[in-house]
């Protein structure tokens, strides 16, 4: 596989701020979804990110607020301290934000990446970058998180049918597994 | 405790779906209104205001318990519908066609959306105005920048109006 090339350009960038953007409107609108149930239910994407982790502190950058209280949350400044981190990427965010603000659990043991597909942009064309979108994201994360374990789950051709904007449906489990 | 996966997993209640609908078109209208030539507009699942003598508003059918049924809304099943087209064009003769925060234009790839403007070209002569959030617009975004995909799918006679961040306003013709 061609390893992608804009993210060299975007490691001349010492920028690191860290930060994956979070948003209230995403929080409600998540539980307001699961209010259109008539039964308590759990979606797909939220319960393989409840099942990924365990009990230990879980630094939390991003749109996290929805499972504070289901998992042990913390989202102070100091992710190194950690062994798992979960990143929920659901607001506008481009390229570049997303590069530096995963920058800091790049060497987390344990790390989840949800990823809302539709909310990334870019400033101009990469040529470069793979033509599929769900393999592009992966290169793309690969990049981030190079010779880790990757499981990477995505809704091929997701649309408006399956939460998407409430909860990613693509995300990407990281571990030190080599298998 | 139940795992869903999609709205197939359930049915939407009369009260979700009035919430679904407001959250769909919750924005101002503004952005269109004071672009409107005078005459009549027509408001293609979009919100449009049925008790303003100069709107005429066309909605889904599937939301068609969610709507009062005082206000003058009319219901169409196929967006790309010729007798739709036929009724619009011959028995209200818009000066304007209006698709704002429509889901009829979201979740589209590019080559989808510009069918779909296409499409709006050959099937009304009037004014058109066309509301795109890129953000619900289904493409390459690592790859493409909003702009690219934008003037990829626009035709002849349109000025594009960049609202802000992603939102983009065509009016064509």
């Amino acid at each position: 596989m061609v390893k992608p090339k804009f993210p060299k350009s975007l490691e001349e960038k010492t920028q690191n701020t860290c930060r994956i953007r979070s948003n209230a409107f995403v929080t409600a609108w998540h539980k307001t979804q699961k209010s259109f149930v008539p039964e308590e239910v759990e979606f797909a994407q939220d319960q393989r990110i409840l099942d990924f982790f365990d009990d230990q502190p879980i630094y939390g950058i991003g749109t996290v607020q929805y499972f504070r209280g289901k998992l042990n949350i913390i989202t102070e400044d100091d992710p190194q301290s950690y062994k798992q981190a979960l990143a929920m990427v659901n607001v506008p965010t481009s390229d570049l934000e997303l590069y530096h603000g995963l920058e800091c659990v790049k060497n987390i043991d344990k790390v989840c990446v949800a990823v809302n597909k539709y909310i990334l942009w870019t400033p101009s064309n990469k040529d470069s970058v793979t033509e599929d979108y769900d393999i592009a994201l992966l290169e793309y994360i690969k990049t981030i998180f190079p010779n880790r374990h990757i499981e990477h789950f995505y809704v091929k051709g997701v649309k408006g049918n399956h939460f998407n904007f409430a909860s990613p449906t693509t995300q990407f489990f990281i571990t030190n597994e080599n298998n | 405790m139940k795992i869903i996966e999609s709205y197939n997993d359930f049915e939407l209640t009369v009260d979700s779906k009035k919430r679904l609908y407001k959250e769909l078109h919750y924005r101002e209208r503004d952005y269109v209104a004071k672009r409107l030539p005078a005459g009549k507009s027509v408001w293609i699942d979009s919100n449009g205001d049925g008790t303003n003598p100069n709107v005429v508003a066309f909605e889904n059918e599937k939301w068609k318990e969610i709507f009062d049924p005082h206000i003058p809304i009319k219901f169409y099943r196929y967006f790309n519908s010729p007798t739709l087209v036929q009724a619009i064009n011959k028995y209200i003769k818009p000066a304007s066609v209006v698709i704002y925060q429509s889901e009829e234009f979201r979740y589209l790839t590019p080559e989808e959306l510009r069918y779909k403007i296409e499409f709006m070209v050959d099937s009304y002569p009037t004014k058109i105005f066309i509301y795109i959030d890129m953000l619900g617009i289904d493409f390459n975004k690592l790859k493409y920048s909003y702009t690219h995909i934008i003037e990829s799918v626009v035709t002849q006679n349109t000025i594009i109006h960049d609202l802000d961040d992603s939102k983009y306003l065509l009016e064509i013709n």
